[in-house]
């Protein structure tokens, strides 16, 4: 039996796609002295990765006795198009000379990868791409030199390797039989020992000498800036004491005092005073907001999302709250899609931000930091 | 300016203005509206007409679910089944269910439930269980099987003794109208998440113009558009959302009708047509011109195809007088009369008289749409042929490669039978407030994911 999994193309396939190509050709042409050979791609492959399989298409038919020249010495024109349809790859020969015109199709599979978009420059809010996968990141934690990846299925040990993160271990988290729909979790790493809140669940386990995790189906209050809350059962929002429900809560302050920011499931987000008493709203906020410390400016400063859906691009940006203002103190950062978890890293500063490329389809952890411009 | 256009530009405007969240809020019944009467949402009952089928192509999803599904990329990914594994001469299938799943009745979805639904649905299928694992067999290969049970014809339902039949879709039926309106209700219990929405109300039999009307009078949140108004719509506040160019609209000859029969004619209204004109003027750059009758997405070779117009060899084609031609188009189309109309106008060009109307009977030839509904391109070639009555030019062997498909469409275009125009895509509107999470929520084939919307409020 053959197990259900996508064809891979590798380098492999493509010289045998390359090679039945040049073969055909050659077949329908014989060896040809003088021809003018032009590639196209009409692909989602960059130019680089078309142009690497075009030229082992040229490799191949100069390897058959095809002979190429320039546009004036020309007895025939080889076209060669790279397209592409669900399931294939298609190389096309389009082949004119006299006395007429001659098809050559090859098909080669196609990888199931698309290719991934890759994350945006570098501005004042300092963007670092940790991990991506296909499974919504909901949290990240780092450990000396590790860092510990928590998403609905798993608990996922990463190691620094090469300046890149790769994974060495995998727990597996219980699931709930319909869980939401947009999951949140929070993860909290302590020494050796981490706790995580799931929808549903709460677990915890150690790092280290192995990745151990134990989970048990109980709703438990959630370690929130302000306290603790309780996520609503089957949904994305939380609920603590007598506050409207709301997504996310953030500390501010000044010398006018500490105050505290909730963005609410009704849209508006919401100052409210040490005493919880409503200060103001502000306007122009997304749904997730994130705290950090910082040397730059007063020193504190809230990481917001601003608002968008799937179909737009996610951005982050800082604010300062003076005299219970929102002041935006960086331009926003772009990321690849909309952003789906933002909390604060408290053991680094800075925050980690999630995003779900529209182009990739992937889930992109970052570690976002201020960065004190001149 | 009216009171009324002065009154829905308003709305428009006001729900542009609105501020919009990031994180989805649940709750909230969306308006939808479309032009087709569907008349049952039995996936057991698939209707033979192309339109009313894409219909409910659309809402059968929203209830019911298959066994694999298409990713945006139209590849297999696992549905009610986790995975799938074959023998190598592709005949015996063996599918591992996932766990875990109930129908909307509250009962468990089982093995031998879901052989009890995919048995009657293909009578060359040998469906059966071993143990927790569905087992399909079939006397020829069936390699495109992933495919074929990714149809939402193929969805599993679990049929009641009272008639009443339950899926395991992120929705369920609270009323159904047929042919008028339909409520349908958030699943609670859905495997994949509760939807935010709490509910979906679809009125159906809405002309275009009424559905444009309720749009822009704030009286719907989701509903189709053709592609002319997609400009006019957004620059008003309202959003757009589009599949992949997956609509055909062609010009097809009438058999047995004497100036339809002259292959001459046939060619040279081809060649006089600017598709190029009817792209930018009419459809304002929607869709693409269309010299195949595949798009480029779906076969890969559309583009060694000509679509441009050469009115002067038309004219040389026709070397005698020939009677007008009657070209009608549907008349419930809004733009199809401006279409007909710009293609009369080309066809005088090249010496060819054209009179369009809007009945069909008697006419030489017809503007049509199909919306093509496979996700390969063997079978939906196939089905441009059966829809255009081009049968005689299908040849079903060899079709497994793309060489001999490619020669097949050539062989088809080259008859002139059938004129491909343009490819457009499902195109819909809708309110600003109308959001959608992990997905763009309208998929690239056209099928809605409204278990992935929300809608957003406004602020106070």
């Amino acid at each position: 039996m053959i197990l259900h999994s996508p064809v891979a193309t590798s380098a492999d396939s493509t010289a045998a796609a390359a090679r039945e190509l040049a073969e055909k050709t050659l077949a329908a042409t014989g060896p040809l002295e003088n021809v003018q050979l032009t590639f196209r791609n009409r692909t989602s492959l960059t130019a680089l990765e078309a142009e690497e399989a075009f030229q082992v298409v040229e490799k191949e038919l100069r390897s058959r006795g095809m002979r190429f020249a320039g546009e004036s010495e020309t007895t025939a024109r080889i076209t060669v198009t790279l397209s592409e349809n669900p399931q294939d790859y298609l190389w096309i020969a389009e082949i004119q000379r006299d006395p007429g015109r001659d098809l050559v199709i090859v098909t080669q599979a196609k990888s199931a990868d698309a290719p991934a978009a890759r994350p945006a420059a570098k501005m004042d809010l300092r963007l670092t791409l940790t991990v991506e996968q296909n499974d919504p990141v909901l949290d990240i934690a780092y450990a000396q030199d590790e860092l510990v990846v928590l998403d609905p299925g798993h608990l996922t040990l990463f190691r620094r390797q090469n300046d890149r993160w790769v994974p060495q271990k995998s727990a597996p988290i219980p699931a709930l039989r319909n869980p939401p729909r947009d999951p949140r979790g929070r993860l909290r790493l302590s020494g050796e020992t981490f706790q995580a809140w799931l929808p549903g669940f709460s677990c915890s386990g150690s790092v280290s000498p192995s990745l151990a995790v134990e989970c048990e189906k109980k709703e438990v209050p959630w370690p929130l800036e302000q306290g603790p809350a309780q996520l609503e059962p089957g949904k994305n929002s939380f609920v603590a004491g007598n506050l409207p429900a709301f997504y996310s809560v953030a500390a501010a302050g000044d010398e006018a005092g500490r105050s505290w920011i909730f963005t609410l499931v009704d849209g508006r987000t919401m100052l409210v005073d040490d005493a919880l008493k409503p200060a103001g709203t502000i306007a122009g906020w997304g749904s997730d907001i994130a705290g950090t410390n910082s040397a730059c400016g007063t020193g504190r400063q809230i990481l917001v999302s601003l608002p968008g859906d799937a179909l737009e691009p996610g951005s982050v940006q800082a604010y300062e709250v003076i005299r219970r203002q929102a002041v935006a103190v960086t331009p926003p950062v772009v990321l690849p899609g909309p952003v789906t978890a933002l909390w604060p890293l408290t053991s680094r500063g800075g925050a980690m931000v999630v995003s779900h490329g529209i182009k990739s389809g992937r889930y992109e952890a970052y570690e976002l930091s201020i960065v004190c411009g001149p | 300016m009216s009171y009324r256009l002065f009154a829905a530009l308003s709305l428009l405007v006001g729900l542009g203005a609105m501020v919009a969240e990031g994180r989805p809020r649940y709750g909230g019944t969306l308006r939808v509206e479309m032009r087709e009467a569907v008349r049952s949402i039995d996936p057991g009952d698939w209707p033979p007409d192309a339109q009313a089928a894409a219909a409910k192509e659309r809402l059968v999803p929203l209830v019911f679910e298959t066994l694999i599904r298409l990713d945006e990329n139209s590849r297999p990914q696992p549905g009610l089944a986790l995975s799938w594994r074959h023998d190598s001469s592709y005949k015996k299938w063996r599918f591992r269910l996932r766990p875990d799943v109930v129908f909307d009745d509250g009962s468990v979805m089982t093995v031998e439930a879901v052989s009890a639904a995919l048995r009657p649905l293909n009578e060359s299928w040998l469906v059966g269980s071993d143990g927790d694992v569905l087992l399909v067999d079939s006397d020829v290969p069936v390699p495109e099987l992933p495919y074929d049970l990714a149809d939402p014809s193929k969805s599993i339902c679990l049929r009641g003794d009272n008639g009443r039949i339950s899926g395991t879709g992120p929705f369920r039926v609270a009323h159904w109208g047929p042919g008028r309106r339909a409520l349908l209700v958030a699943n609670e219990q859905y495997w994949e998440g509760r939807p935010f929405l709490d509910s979906v109300a679809i009125e159906m039999g809405r002309s275009l113009r009424d559905q444009l009307l309720d749009l822009e009078l704030n009286r719907a949140d989701l509903v189709e558009i053709w592609p002319n108004e997609v400009r006019r719509l957004a620059q008003r506040g309202a959003k757009i959302r589009s599949g992949a160019p997956n609509i055909l609209v062609a010009l097809t000859f009438e058999r047995g009708r004497p100036a339809a029969e002259d292959p001459r004619v046939r060619e040279a209204v081809a060649l006089s047509i600017d598709r190029a004109a009817l792209h930018s003027v009419l459809l304002q750059k929607q869709g693409e011109p269309a010299a195949a009758l595949l798009p480029q997405h779906l076969s890969g070779y559309s583009y060694l195809f000509s679509s441009g117009a050469d009115a002067a060899r038309a004219r040389r084609l026709i070397t005698v007088p020939v009677p007008p031609l009657v070209l009608a188009y549907d008349a419930s189309d809004p733009i199809a009369r401006a279409m007909a109309e710009r293609i009369a106008v080309d066809a005088r060009g090249a010496g060819l008289t054209l009179q369009v109307t809007g009945q069909a009977a008697g006419a030489d030839m017809r503007l049509a749409r199909l919306p093509i509904r496979s996700p390969l391109p063997a079978p939906a070639l196939a089905e441009i042929a059966s829809a255009f009555h081009l049968a005689d030019l299908w040849h079903p062997a060899p079709r497994d490669t793309i060489e001999s498909l490619y020669a097949t469409e050539r062989e088809m275009i080259d008859s002139h039978r059938i004129i491909p125009l343009l490819h457009l895509p499902g195109t819909f509107g809708s309110t600003p407030r109308l959001k959608s999470w992990a997905t763009p929520g309208v998929c690239k084939s056209g099928r809605w994911r409204l278990d992935d919307m929300w809608l957003d409020t406004e602020t106070p």
